[in-house]
């Protein structure tokens, strides 16, 4: 008997082809998801995470559902909403916010301007800018110019990545990367087809590829109950390991089941798993 | 005598071994010491039979002697006649007039403040009322003694130095009146407890030597040192009825007592911490609405940290006995040892009750008042997180100009068609030349006020720690310290600030209304409009994002305030300042004012001090500390505080305290003085549950990334609120 979760990941709306290898993206160009300040989790220092819209996974438990469309996209927080009945589908005049609008358009020289702004805090405590998303390398070639913007004014530079791209991405991110934070969602190649949607092999040959680049790395596995946890994340570990990536360069996230809200509020189907407590 | 003195060391280690090895045993009597009287009545009155006997003291006294001598005689009386009590579960005595709100002298200085003020100003209240909203006082309880100079002397050596002083005045005689009463009390005190049905208690033995000690000599032990801040706190707030306004400088007066116990063998590191748990609870019982400042670290004249081990002490006594009183301010400088820093911040988001004071900018704003180097290497902090040159300054603060009121009164003004503006600029000046008018009104009723201080308020117990007050015959709170400083405070800039920045956007910008029906609206209370009100509310054009309009709202507010105020004479022969501090005024102002454009109902609270309204600043804590450097500094350098709303999941871990101290060094660097961490509590959270439009920036931390408070769900926003309480269920 198929199970929901597997009903859901094999369902169209998750059947993601790897556009990248066709080179056919829709669009160059991201739309912006979200800007957070004092990010301290997203790589060395006090950083300012920016977040693209659009990813070529369809991770079932992701915490950022309203990330995985190019397309910007409406959600409405029901917990928020007055039912005012005068909804002008603008965010700004939206009374008590409930209705949020994610995807907005932002420039380069934008993106530059108010990462700048806390640049006193980067250089106090080591820290920078981090692109995330989404997936940034989804859109490498602007990834890249946006981060040689970066580097002339002397920002220290991260990259959020699944990986999942092709070596022209990596080529084109490798001299303005300071350092890479690459999620390794799975060992087992059936089981990342099956809860993210493609194939690992990609994402393992640009891991190796990252090692013998010798870049500054830290590799992060979320351990899904059900899915990735047990012997898949110890199999990840043995895997990191024969790359000879230090241990302290491997993070393991403990996943939580709190972006729900988020799923609703976009009207998309809530796929995520049970999380322990 | 070196029989004598080792006498009194051994019973000095008895008494740390014995008193405070089982210091959770003595902490229900300690807690309920300053809650209720708990003196032996045998030994003397209550605090009612000494309110009666003063009252007629006070009325024999009436017209025939200067009040200072007659408030004299009355502490005198007091220091002769309270009951007092010893316990073998505390280290310090206890007092008949034990409650901060029933003291002695309350009601007799309130009546001389009515006569005095009839006497000498009758028209100033009637012409405070013309500063709508604000509060203009008689202050008077802000003073910090000059505790080096008294732990020098001991109550022996304070009698002698005011006995041998040239000066001859009423002012003088009342000091020595009451330099003498002390002394004496400390000998009754001894005589009390050796008849005292415990005297043979190893506790109450040793009390008994360091009683005797400082009946003869200035203090020699860090108990001695202890029991003689006590007393001395005690006669000054409670009998002579004025605030101590810090235990000073505590780490550095006390590290050369705690050391010399440990070379002798008198004291071990854990019996002198235990020793400052029992005295921290005694601010911990009295539990004042004001709470007990105290501040620790500072930098020596050679450039390094007055940090020590006795500073370790004290963060790890806050840390344990989590008491909101004593209130804890550190000196931070570059020189701050890490382990200190970390420890403290740590303990700040652990809701323990610590702000941080840089000194850098501390010294930027005393330059600015034109205090030297020295003085701001030296300064005292004091009260919330204020400060003055030590032992050569007084502050009072007699006026808290509402600032959201001026924009309640414009816009009532335009309503009723007495104002017009074409532009917004037009409204701007406006609302500055109100301001302007309002400080000038407020500045001539202080002068009114404080003229004669001296006549309600002689300060004879603090005088008596001032030299120059006892070479003089001067009071120490009036006009007798070399700088007598006048501070104006100010509630709600960041609303008033925010209003003018939804005035601007509703009337010209998108010409929604024009300002008299605006003014309609105000007085309404957004009746009709609760749209356009949580609009506004939700606004991201508020001070504290960092956002170009509201910083030139805010500096150009604070500039106009700043030259009504800075420097200007006051009328005790020093100067006025500026200050960006609101003590609680936020609050209580706000419940009396209307309406404000910024989406504020009447009644609700100001923003405070420096601060962003609640929920105003949405674009984090970096954006918040970058928005200070808007402002010039120099304009309230009475004083800057910055109060960081976060939420603990923020600031977890190692990462987390290298925020933080990034966060209150950039603070620092632009100008801003002190930093508080608000660390949410499971309360606050509830009322960002019920109120989520004020928290829209709050966020929290799931694992590896935050997210905002308001996305969560209400489930999950009771998990966290049930986290908060710590009593997570299954």
């Amino acid at each position: 008997m198929i199970t929901r979760r597997e009903m859901i990941a094999s369902s169209a709306a998750f059947a993601v082809a790897p556009l990248f290898a066709r080179g056919a993206r829709p669009i160059k160009t991201p739309l912006m998801l979200d800007t957070k300040r004092m990010a301290i989790w997203d790589g060395p220092g006090l950083r300012t995470t920016f977040f693209v819209k659009g990813c070529p996974l369809k991770c079932i438990w992701c915490h950022n559902p309203e990330s995985l469309k190019v397309e910007s996209e409406w959600a409405r927080f029901k917990h928020l909403c007055r039912n005012c009945a005068k909804c002008t589908m603008d965010e700004a005049t939206c009374p008590t916010r409930a209705l949020k609008l994610y995807g907005k358009a932002m420039s380069i020289d934008d993106i530059v301007a108010k990462a700048l702004e806390d640049k006193p805090f980067y250089d106090k405590s080591g820290g920078g800018v981090t692109l995330s998303g989404g997936e940034p390398l989804f859109f490498w070639e602007w990834a890249a110019e946006l981060f040689a913007a970066f580097k002339k004014v002397d920002l220290h530079t991260c990259l959020d990545t699944s990986l999942y791209a092709p070596k022209a991405a990596i080529d084109a991110m490798l001299p303005v990367t300071d350092m890479w934070l690459a999620d390794y969602k799975a060992q087992d190649d059936e089981k990342h087809k099956k809860y993210t949607g493609v194939s690992n092999v990609v994402i393992k040959r640009n891991l190796e590829r990252l090692v013998s680049e010798k870049v500054k790395l830290e590799v992060r596995c979320l351990s899904v109950p059900g899915c990735t946890d047990g012997e898949d994340l110890v199999n990840r570990h043995k895997y990191l390991k024969s790359l000879g990536i230090a241990d302290s360069a491997v993070v393991d996230l403990e996943y939580y089941d709190y972006a729900r809200s988020k799923y609703l509020a976009l009207g998309m189907p809530d796929t995520m798993p049970r999380a322990n407590r | 005598m070196d029989i004598i003195n080792r006498g009194i060391a051994v019973v000095a280690l008895f008494l740390s071994v014995s008193a405070f090895a089982a210091f959770d045993d003595d902490l229900p009597y300690l807690k309920s010491k300053w809650r209720s009287d708990v003196t032996d009545k045998s030994t003397g009155l209550g605090v009612e039979e000494l309110k009666v006997k003063a009252e007629k003291i006070a009325a024999a006294g009436k017209g025939v002697k200067p009040w200072c001598l007659v408030k004299a005689e009355i502490f005198k009386m007091v220091c002769e006649e309270m009951s007092v009590g010893f316990s073998p579960h505390d280290a310090f005595p206890a007092f008949s007039c034990w409650s901060k709100k029933n003291r002695v002298l309350t009601k007799l200085i309130n009546e001389r403040i009515a006569e005095v003020d009839s006497t000498y100003c009758p028209d100033a209240k009637v012409k405070s009322k013309e500063v709508k909203g604000s509060i203009l006082r008689h202050d008077y309880d802000h003073a910090v003694p000059d505790w080096d100079r008294i732990l020098k002397l001991g109550f022996p050596g304070i009698k002698a130095e005011i006995d041998a002083s040239k000066a001859t005045n009423d002012y003088s005689k009342a000091m020595r009146i009451v330099a003498d009463a002390m002394l004496n009390n400390v000998k009754r005190l001894v005589k009390i407890a050796e008849d005292s049905k415990d005297a043979n208690n190893p506790v109450i033995k040793a009390e008994i030597a360091a009683l005797k000690n400082l009946a003869k000599a200035p203090p020699k032990t860090a108990y001695e040192v202890m029991l003689f801040q006590l007393l001395f706190f005690y006669y000054g707030e409670h009998l002579d009825h004025l605030q101590v306004r810090s235990l000073g400088n505590w780490d550095r007066l006390l590290k050369p007592y705690y050391e010399a116990d440990l070379k002798s063998g008198r004291s071990t590191r854990e019996e002198f911490k235990n020793l400052v748990k029992h005295f921290w609870w005694q601010w911990g019982s009295l539990d004042n609405w004001w709470g007990q400042p105290v501040y620790i670290g500072g930098t020596k004249a050679d450039g390094t940290t007055e940090y020590n081990e006795v500073s370790r002490i004290v963060l790890e006594v806050v840390d344990e006995v989590h008491v909101p009183t004593p209130k804890l301010q550190m000196k931070i400088a570059s020189n701050t040892p890490d382990d200190i820093l970390s420890k403290a911040l740590d303990m700040a988001r652990r809701h323990r009750s610590i702000v941080f004071c840089g000194e850098e900018p501390m010294a930027k704003a005393m330059a600015a008042m034109g205090f030297s180097a020295e003085e701001a290497r030296t300064l005292d902090i004091w009260g919330c997180y204020e400060f003055q040159p030590r032992a050569a300054a007084n502050t009072t603060l007699p006026c808290i100009i509402n600032m959201p009121r001026i924009m309640v009164d414009l816009l009532e003004k335009a309503r009723i068609g007495e104002l017009k503006a074409a532009t917004f600029e037009d409204f701007e000046k406006e609302f500055h030349q109100e301001l302007e008018r309002r400080l000038e009104i407020s500045l001539d009723v202080v002068r009114a006020y404080e003229a004669n201080m001296d006549e309600f308020i002689p300060a004879l117990v603090h005088s008596l720690s001032i030299k120059s007050c006892v070479d003089e015959g001067k009071n120490a709170i009036g006009n007798g310290m070399k700088y007598n400083l006048s501070v104006i405070l100010q509630a709600g800039s960041g609303t008033a600030v925010d209003a003018l920045a939804a005035v601007k956007e509703i009337v010209y910008e998108r010409k929604e209304m024009t300002l008299a029906e605006l003014g309609q609206v105000m007085a309404d209370d957004w009746k009709g409009h609760d749209e356009l009100r949580l609009r506004m509310r939700a606004s991201r054009r508020k001070w504290g994002n960092n956002e170009p309009l509201t910083n030139k709202l805010k500096r150009d507010l604070y500039r106009v305030f700043g030259a009504a105020v800075n420097g200007k004479a006051n009328s005790r022969g020093g100067k006025f300042f500026a200050s960006g501090h609101s003590i609680d005024f936020f609050y209580i102002m706000g419940r009396h004012t209307k309406a404000t454009p910024d989406g504020r109902m009447k009644g609700e609270e100001f923003s405070k001090n420096i601060s962003p309204a609640p929920g105003a600043d949405r674009e984090g804590p970096t954006a918040l500390v970058a928005s200070i450097n808007a402002i010039d500094t120099r304009d309230i350098p009475g004083d800057i505080i910055l109060d960081m709303m976060i939420h603990p999941s923020t600031i977890q871990g190692e990462k987390g305290l290298m925020a933080m101290k990034v966060l209150i060094d950039r603070y620092f660097a632009a100008g801003g003085c002190a930093m508080h961490f608000n660390v949410f509590s499971a309360e606050e959270l509830r009322d960002a549950q019920e109120h989520p439009e004020r928290y829209e920036n709050l966020q929290v931390r799931m694992c590896g990334w935050n997210v905002r408070w308001n996305d969560l769900s209400k489930k999950l926003q009771d998990a966290y609120i049930l986290r908060a309480e710590g009593v997570l269920q299954p």
